[in-house]
């Protein structure tokens, strides 16, 4: 009973509301202007309805601040594609040089490297001549192996110091595990103060360079092993760790816009 | 300048195959059109304006699906849908708040002979309407801002929408009476004289 009454007095409202613009037809125009000679209600109601159009009448039209004329170039597909394409480009270049980073540690180029030392810790020729000299003493065994078997390369003594350098650390390599030893079956039975000897004497001119070998030698117990320990366990991680948050984090971010652009696109 | 309904469609059908300096004449036609209906269905001049922007590219991607008909229906309903993309995209609630980047919406000329005060009065009237309208459903919203500010007839309304035109005429009647409702909240700020009470006395 109210439901029928409130579904009348709606109607009566649409009507009102669509007479006040003079939608509506003759024949129902007619009905609601009868209706209006008998209810006051429907008469306050009208008063009402044509007070608020009036009013939204003086509503300002908005000046077009700019033109929104198309270029002459090709429309872009969609706005807003500038950062998420940018993001892909640094997603991109953070992932290489991530991948850079890794492999080079996995090849020994870095500090660090348990299978490696590094290019810049690695002293000059006359600091590892001293440091050679200074520890005539430092003959473990694990050095000694090494010594030994560059020892009986010669083709090693032609090459830079700090290129051969780079291949072995003695004291990493046999402190980790036995596995560089045991790929080097021909290392062992070396004197490992016939080096130094050689080295710390400089008899020849020719020959100014010490073997790549006898710096390995004497890398173990010197300062610069402390160099490169520091490395290994702070510099080298934060530089890693510190790469791997920015992929994540660029990754993320594109991943997140590239979500929210295609659930938008799927609208309207 | 009006452009005649020949000359929009041949503005048209030339923009269909291309002609980008064709599809301009027709964003230069309408574009006044539709950032005021874009900016009032998002309360913003400045997302109004993205809005419009986006469906003009969206119209000149999207003519080879134009049949025919009523230019100005159909690229209406382009920006209404641009309003709603944009709405959801830059996750804005459809509120009434308005800050001084959205006084375009709201700026009227002071006239010499009215006060400071009554010129505030009547910004804050238009900022008050501004706000009521973003409270109103969307549909509400589209149908209320083309009839009551743009002037459009029930049967153009009824394209944009896609709608007949009994649900265009019940959907304006019910965006005028909450809009009213809104208002009366704010009855000191009403011009004197006009009543929008419906209760009579």
């Amino acid at each position: 009973m109210f439901g029928i009454k409130r579904e009348n007095h709606q109607r009566m409202r649409d009507n009102l509301s669509a007479y006040v613009d003079g939608e509506l037809t003759l024949a129902i125009r007619a009905g609601v202007e009868g209706h209006l000679e008998g209810c006051a209600e429907c008469r306050v109601e009208l008063a009402s309805l044509r007070s608020l159009v009036s009013l939204l009448h003086q509503v300002p039209e908005i000046e077009p601040r700019r033109s929104f004329a198309l270029s002459a170039a090709p429309v872009p597909s969609r706005p807003g594609l500038v950062l998420p394409w940018a993001l892909r480009t640094a997603a991109m270049a953070t992932g290489v040089v991530l991948i850079a980073v890794f492999s080079a540690d996995l090849v020994g180029v870095l500090p660090g490297d348990q299978s490696g030392i590094g290019v810049a810790p690695v002293p000059t020729t006359s600091q590892a001549t001293v440091m050679l000299q200074e520890t005539p003493e430092a003959t473990g065994l694990p050095e000694l192996e090494f010594a030994q078997r560059d020892s009986g390369e010669p083709g090693l003594e032609t090459t830079s110091p700090i290129a051969e350098a780079d291949e072995a650390p003695p004291s990493m390599a046999a402190a980790a595990d036995g596995s560089t030893a045991a790929s080097l079956p021909e290392a062992g039975k070396g004197d490992p103060v016939a080096l130094p000897t050689e080295v710390s004497t400089g008899q020849e001119p020719a020959e100014p360079l010490p073997s790549p070998t006898q710096l390995v030698q004497f890398v173990p117990e010197a300062p610069l092993d402390d160099a490169l320990e520091d490395a290994s366990n702070g510099y080298l991680p934060a530089i890693e760790g510190s790469l791997a948050a920015l992929l994540a984090g660029t990754g993320g971010a594109y991943l997140f816009l590239t979500i929210r652009r295609r659930r938008g696109k799927g609208l309207g | 300048m009006a452009m005649t309904p020949e000359q929009e469609k041949a503005y048209v059908e030339l923009a269909q195959k291309g002609d980008v300096d064709a599809f301009n004449m027709l964003v230069e036609q309408h574009q006044r059109l539709a950032v005021n209906l874009a900016a009032r269905l998002l309360g913003d001049l400045g997302l109004g304006e993205d809005a419009t922007q986006n469906a003009f590219m969206s119209a000149y991607r999207g003519l080879s699906g134009f049949r025919g008909g009523n230019f100005r229906s159909w690229l209406l309903r382009i920006v209404a849908n641009a309003c709603h993309d944009i709405r959801r995209s830059s996750g804005r609630r459809p509120t009434a708040s308005l800050d001084d980047e959205d006084l375009g919406l709201v700026a009227v000329l002071r006239s010499p002979q009215e006060s400071p005060e009554d010129h505030a009065i009547r910004m804050e009237l238009q900022r008050e309407i501004q706000r009521g309208i973003s409270t109103l459903a969307e549909d509400q919203k589209l149908a209320l801002i083309l009839v009551d500010v743009q002037g459009f007839g029930y049967q153009e309304v009824a394209e944009v929408l896609n709608a007949n035109l009994g649900t265009v005429k019940s959907r304006l009647s019910r965006a005028r009476s909450a809009l009213r409702d809104h208002m009366l909240k704010r009855r000191e700020l009403l011009p004197a004289g006009l009543r929008l009470d419906t209760e009579d006395g």
